[in-house]
């Protein structure tokens, strides 16, 4: 495929980028010309459903070197549309265990809180939480192996540790009390 | 159409397509840019057309572009709106 034909055409003093909206969402297409404010002027054009054409020229350059810059220009254009697509499919990929850790810790500090705070909640909320909670017992369930049983639970090593306190404080208690 | 500049009447029009700019944005912009030219803003089916008019001689071309620039900027922190 030839980029320079389909992607980038130089034309005087502007580099028109060629774009598929079926391919970069528009929302990526105005993260990356924010980032291009700064050194060139940025103007959207073309047919949202068909071909986005974006049209940059630089602010500032020798007459001599443009060229080689707007074509430099334009496919780092094209470099961080991918970046930018990479980055917003990662984060909806990650946006539901990204939701569960936020509501987990959440949820924690409502245990802490009194029963009232509680009631607030509606029964959707307490359902959304038990739906995230299964999801995540899936997900380790799913992701995690432990054949060496490295991993354990830290209510029962907590428990053993309180335990292990417990009968330490009763001895030195029942020690006391014996003096 | 992008930007096109009248030198000798001091004046800049810009035509920003509707699928992407946003007016309020654009309105904003005008309103921000008051201090160095009026502005006026219509529309068609397809585009939003702006005149602006310099108060002062100035590089038309550079100001309409960072006019272009400006909006978009407005349209990326749309809380500034």
């Amino acid at each position: 495929m030839d980029i320079k034909k389909e992607a980038i055409e130089i034309k005087e003093d502007k580099v028109l980028v060629s774009i598929n909206p079926l391919i970069y969402p528009l929302e990526v297409i105005y993260s990356v010309a924010y980032i291009f404010i700064d050194k060139t002027y940025v103007l959207l054009e073309g047919d949202i459903e068909k071909e986005i054409i974006v049209e940059l020229r630089l602010k500032k350059t020798e007459s001599c070197e443009r060229k080689q810059e707007l074509e430099k220009i334009g496919r780092e254009f094209l470099n961080e549309l991918l970046n930018y697509a990479f980055y917003k499919k990662q984060s909806e990929k990650n946006g539901l265990i990204r939701q569960s850790i936020l509501q987990r810790a959440l949820a924690v500090n409502i245990q802490e809180n009194p029963q009232s705070e509680i009631d607030e909640i509606g029964e959707d909320e307490i359902e959304d939480f038990e739906d995230i909670e299964n999801y995540i017992d899936e997900v380790i369930e799913d992701d995690i192996e432990d054949s060496e049983d490295l991993v354990l639970p830290w209510e029962d090593e907590s428990d053993k540790l309180n335990n292990d306190e417990k009968s330490c404080v009763e001895k030195k208690i029942g020690f006391e009390s014996f003096e | 159409m992008g930007v096109l500049v009248d030198i000798e009447k001091n004046e800049i029009y810009i035509s920003l397509n509707k699928e992407f700019y946003d007016i309020q944005a654009i309105k904003e912009a005008i309103m921000d840019f008051e201090e160095i030219c009026d502005g006026e803003l219509n529309e068609d089916l397809k585009n939003y057309n702006l005149t602006l008019k310099l108060k002062e001689q100035n590089d038309l071309c550079s100001i309409g572009y960072e006019f272009c620039n400006y909006v978009l900027g407005l349209m990326k922190n749309e809380y500034l709106i």
